[in-house]
């Protein structure tokens, strides 16, 4: 077997698998879907170019490496494409850590503002109870 | 002018009633923010009078002077004053560390343990801190070419202008050194008079030996997002 077809074996194997652990995550309410859909659209592309190998005309590029070569540029591409991901993550956690940190803020100061306004509230008169 | 002390409180149930009492005696308006203790410090605060802001989760000492700040533009306050729940800040002296935000020559005082002249020799800082204060200085004056003695002092006056800026925008971890560059980029008047302050009563402090390592680096990305921001801004 040649190498790069073995190369467009493993990947499109690992790549299945890991499309098929997003689906679950999304099933069991483990991913919100407007989360997941860069992840996703990265997994298809990718997976996309791995089918269509030789046709690309950057892929075609790789023809003249050699295995070392290969394996490099695509440990390399692979990184790259996993740190902006993760990257992209970030924003929505920090996005998401800020909008938890006002809105315990918020809730603070609301439960302050309740407990002092009950204080200073005149209690029911028992009359109307034995009404 | 309406004064409120800012107490931000982690697990300091212990400490607290010393420090409410003396707050109490000296007749200022204190508010208690409980960050997520897991002890009784928001019972103790409240029997001690004051009211307390309880936050259902831990923000770190950033969002919860953060939650002081919104309180005291919320509810008309002319100054602002941050006062640690350890008891480490004197309440009696608030009034020296207002004096010059009254005669408006500072939007923000801070009382400094380190100043040159008048160092406080009584307090022992731990070796990690003051390494981690060095540093800041250092860089603090390298990116804003001001020199704070004291940029870890937590014990601050805020006039009404510099605390409502704070309460839209206020670093969250390790607050201190990054506050000063914030202040200093959007204009403010910062100023350092000398003060003493006291060794931890009780319980222990959050700066940790694994936080002084990270120390440094969390201070350098935190300016150069500060400094990026507002080249991005302007």
């Amino acid at each position: 077997m040649l190498f790069s077809a073995s190369v467009l074996l493993v990947g499109l194997g690992m790549l299945f698998v890991l499309l098929l652990y997003t689906l679950w995550l999304l099933r069991a309410g483990k991913l919100t879907p407007h989360v997941t859909v860069r992840w996703m659209l990265v997994e298809c592309l990718t997976m996309l170019a791995i089918l269509l190998w030789g046709y690309l005309p950057f892929i075609r590029v790789t023809r003249t490496l050699d295995d070392r070569e290969l394996l490099l540029v695509l440990a390399i591409i692979f990184v790259a494409v996993a740190a902006y991901l993760l990257l992209e993550s970030m924003v929505l956690i920090s996005g998401h850590t800020n909008q938890i940190r006002r809105l315990t803020q918020e809730l603070a100061l609301l439960r302050t503002e309740l407990e002092s306004k009950s204080m200073y509230e005149t209690p029911i008169p028992d009359q109307k109870r034995d009404r | 002018m309406k004064v409120l002390l800012i107490i931000p409180a982690h697990n300091e149930a212990e400490n607290l009633p010393g420090l409410l009492s003396e707050v109490r005696a000296a007749g200022w308006d204190a508010v208690v923010v409980n960050d997520a203790s897991r002890d009784n410090t928001a019972e103790v605060a409240r029997q001690a009078g004051f009211p307390v802001l309880s936050l259902p989760v831990n923000l770190g000492i950033g969002g919860g002077v953060q939650t002081g700040f919104l309180y005291a533009v919320r509810h008309g306050y002319d100054v602002a004053v941050q006062v640690d729940g350890d008891g480490q800040h004197d309440p009696a002296r608030v009034g020296q560390l207002m004096e010059p935000i009254a005669a408006g020559t500072a939007d923000c005082v801070i009382g400094s343990r380190y100043l040159p002249g008048s160092p406080d020799v009584a307090y022992r800082t731990p070796l990690a801190r003051r390494l981690g204060m060095y540093f800041s200085t250092s860089i603090l004056r390298l990116a804003s070419g001001i020199k704070i003695h004291d940029t870890t002092s937590g014990f601050r006056a805020l006039n009404r202008k510099a605390f409502t800026f704070f309460a839209a925008e206020y670093p969250v971890d390790h607050p201190e050194a990054e506050a000063l560059l914030l202040l200093h980029l959007a204009g403010f008047r910062i100023l350092e008079i000398p003060t003493q302050m006291r060794g931890r009563a009780c319980g222990q402090s959050l700066f940790t030996l694994t936080r002084a390592v990270l120390y440094p680096f969390r201070v350098m990305i935190g300016f150069a997002g500060l400094v990026l921001k507002r080249h991005h801004g302007s």
